[in-house]
């Protein structure tokens, strides 16, 4: 139901990367090939005709970014790829970056070409050093057949496209946050406007694409908007590429025909169903930053607004699927763990707000919570985030209030059992684990 | 930098580290790194990750001479250590693995995981092996959660699908 490869159509099996010679016989760097013969706005034209959302979380239309670059500054313009992929729960940019590394590279210097740059970084996450080598080897191939360097193609147009590789922070996936990394520094994000397409990296217009955006961009150019279209809908257009994982029999990546395929096919069909024959409990569907879903709610195609009006939101594509024996406080309390970690600690809301969400969900695990400590974190939830209304540089704080508030009104019944019955039911079991260790 | 509980290495330590290779060896590959981008100083997480992997870790020498070479203050580059999880700047084992500790992970057996490395080496996570192998890192999500709970050795193999035994096991098989 709804498997459509494209994107991965010509990958190969998982742990092996595709050739340049390989990804050519395939209709590789046709793509480029025809950008290249074209104007540049055409191109963001093309891309803007096709629809295509941003696949890095907020969905922001990549033809519209493209078109914001201010022309004539008589500054160089950059392309930053996003491929820190660090959000909990997604794990899809590495089956591009690995399998079929070359699509990533056409992507990166087609969209080059469209908005002006002539250097592309892509900044992939210290972890990922099979996705690195694989970049790597790729852009020696690259270099040497002409698809990227000084003379592209045979074009006369020189670009070039470096990894740069990530050390370790989930906030340098924050757009901005990226440019100050790249930029050398600690990963800091910086206060919009002005907006990375005006001033972005070293102050010169900058766009910052996600893997999967950019790896559409060839199709996209190559096969026409019509036939880019043809599959999702109107809201969304294309394939999309799908994490699933937590209690499921079979934790893996799809690519989906988003129109067609609901939040239960990816789990039921692709995913081998909730494990063990057990019932399933709850859904993240889309990386750990939105709202959770209670399993009454998952007949939705997974398309970017068939999920937002249904209560959470399709985001970066990591579906974690939760059974029946999960404990939400436990769920909850490990994810108020990462982002109170992971705030960098500029705005005060926010590294203030997440540690003491962490503090209030382990009081209840521990069974150490009151009654009102429920309501308690409910209300300090609310006071926390607020990116949209300038409280906080960047959504990481909204990013931990999206699924507090969500776990709490769909889920409220485990809290409250925490609190009446001492624990959560895993805190427990550690505990009695641990004292059968130490007798 | 651990600040007010005195150094957590030795002169020794560090002077062994630096030995592993001279500043001035791993230049013209430097050279390559600083020439991608329009200011020297934009090079510093890939220098640093040359200098860390070339010595272990990073050194007051090293700090010293990476901040000199990029042309930035000293606290500018403990700074950017401090703030990245992967940059050390006290003496790892040979090897750092990290652990994932993270929803997916968890959800399907992280923590007893963690429990079973930590008694088989008789240390909590972060630590160091006694025989100076392995350090052994809490880390969040992989980016693996299709083969959780895992655990990635860093520039290294990734370890999927663990159990505590398997954990254990794939850890011995590289002693
Ligand atoms: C805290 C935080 C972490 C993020 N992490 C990532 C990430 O790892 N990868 C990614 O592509 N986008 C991430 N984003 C979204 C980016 O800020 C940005 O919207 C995206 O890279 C733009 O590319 P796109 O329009 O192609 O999606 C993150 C956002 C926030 C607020
Ligand atoms: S909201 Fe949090 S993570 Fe984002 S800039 Fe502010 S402190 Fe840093
Ligand atoms: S949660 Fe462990 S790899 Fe994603």
């Amino acid at each position: 139901m709804g498997l459509r490869d494209r994107l991965l159509q010509h990958a190969p099996p998982i742990g092996s990367s595709q050739s340049y010679d390989d990804y050519v016989a395939s209709g590789g760097y046709q793509g480029l090939k025809k950008a290249l013969g074209m104007e540049p706005d055409a191109v963001t034209q093309m891309v803007l005709e096709a629809g295509v959302r941003g696949r890095g979380g907020a969905g922001f239309p990549a033809g519209r970014k493209w078109s914001f670059v201010p022309k004539g500054t008589g500054k160089p313009v950059y392309l930053a790829c996003n491929a820190d992929e660090s959000e909990p729960g997604c794990f899809k940019d590495r089956q591009i970056m690995e399998r079929v590394p070359h699509l990533l590279i056409e992507g990166c210097v087609a969209a080059c070409h469209a908005i002006g740059a002539q250097i592309a970084y892509i900044y992939v996450r210290g972890e990922y050093p099979q996705s690195i080598a694989a970049l790597e080897a790729a852009l020696v191939e690259a270099r040497e057949k002409g698809t990227v360097g000084s003379d592209v193609m045979g074009s006369g147009w020189a670009c070039d496209v470096w990894v740069h590789k990530g050390a370790g922070a989930y906030i340098c996936g924050e757009e901005t946050g990226l440019l100050s990394s790249l930029e050398g520094g600690r990963g800091y994000p910086r206060i919009k406007p002005p907006f990375p397409a005006v001033e972005g990296l070293w102050r010169s217009p900058t766009i910052i694409n996600n893997v999967e955006t950019l790896a559409n961009v060839p199709l996209i150019v190559r096969d026409g908007v019509e036939a880019f279209k043809s599959v999702g809908n109107d809201d969304t257009t294309g394939t999309r590429l799908v994490g699933i994982s937590g209690h499921v029999e079979n934790p893996c990546d799809v690519e989906i025909d988003p129109a067609t395929t609901t939040i239960r096919d990816l789990i039921e069909t692709h995913a081998g169903g909730v494990w063990k024959g057990r019932k399933l409990k709850a859904v993240i569907p889309g990386g750990s930053s939105v709202p959770v879903m209670p399993a009454d709610a998952i007949d939705v195609p997974f398309t970017y607004g068939a999920v937002r009006d249904a209560g959470s939101l399709a985001g970066a594509a990591g579906v974690i699927v939760m059974d029946e024996t999960t404990c939400m406080v436990d769920a909850l309390l490990n994810l108020m763990q990462f982002y109170h970690h992971e705030s960098c600690g500029q705005c005060t809301p926010c590294r203030e707000g997440t540690g003491w969400l962490e503090k209030l969900v382990t009081r209840i695990w521990k069974g150490e919570g009151r009654p009102s400590d429920i309501d308690l974190l409910d209300s300090v939830a609310d006071t926390i985030g607020g990116a949209q209304n300038g409280k906080t540089i960047c959504f990481l704080a909204d990013s931990a209030v999206m699924p507090t508030k969500s776990f709490l009104k769909h889920f409220r019944g485990d809290f409250v059992a925490a609190v009446e019955n001492g624990g959560s039911p895993v805190w427990k079991a550690q505990e009695a684990r641990r004292a059968k260790v130490s007798a | 930098m651990s600040v007010g509980t005195g150094p957590t290495f030795t002169d020794e330590q560090a002077a062994a580290a630096d030995a592993k290779a001279s500043f001035g060896d791993l230049r013209p590959r430097l050279e390559t790194l600083v020439a991608r981008y329009p200011e020297r100083r934009a090079a510093m997480l890939p220098v640093l990750w040359e200098v860390q992997t070339a010595r272990g870790w990073l050194t007051p020498t090293s700090i010293r001479e990476i901040a000199d070479y990029l042309g930035t203050p000293q606290a500018h580059v403990e700074g950017v250590i401090t703030f990245y999880t992967m940059f050390k700047d006290v003496p790892v084992g040979q090897d750092v693995v990290m652990v994932c500790k993270t929803l997916s992970c968890r959800l399907r057996g992280a923590q007893e995981v963690i429990d079973a490395l930590e008694d088989r080496y008789g240390i909590e996570l972060g630590g160091t092996t006694s025989d100076g192998r392995y350090t052994i890192d809490e880390a969040e999500c992989l980016g693996l959660c299709d083969m959780a709970p895992c655990m990635l050795v860093v520039d290294g193999a990734r370890h999927g699908n663990l159990t505590p035994e398997s954990a254990v096991q794939a850890l011995e098989g590289g002693r």
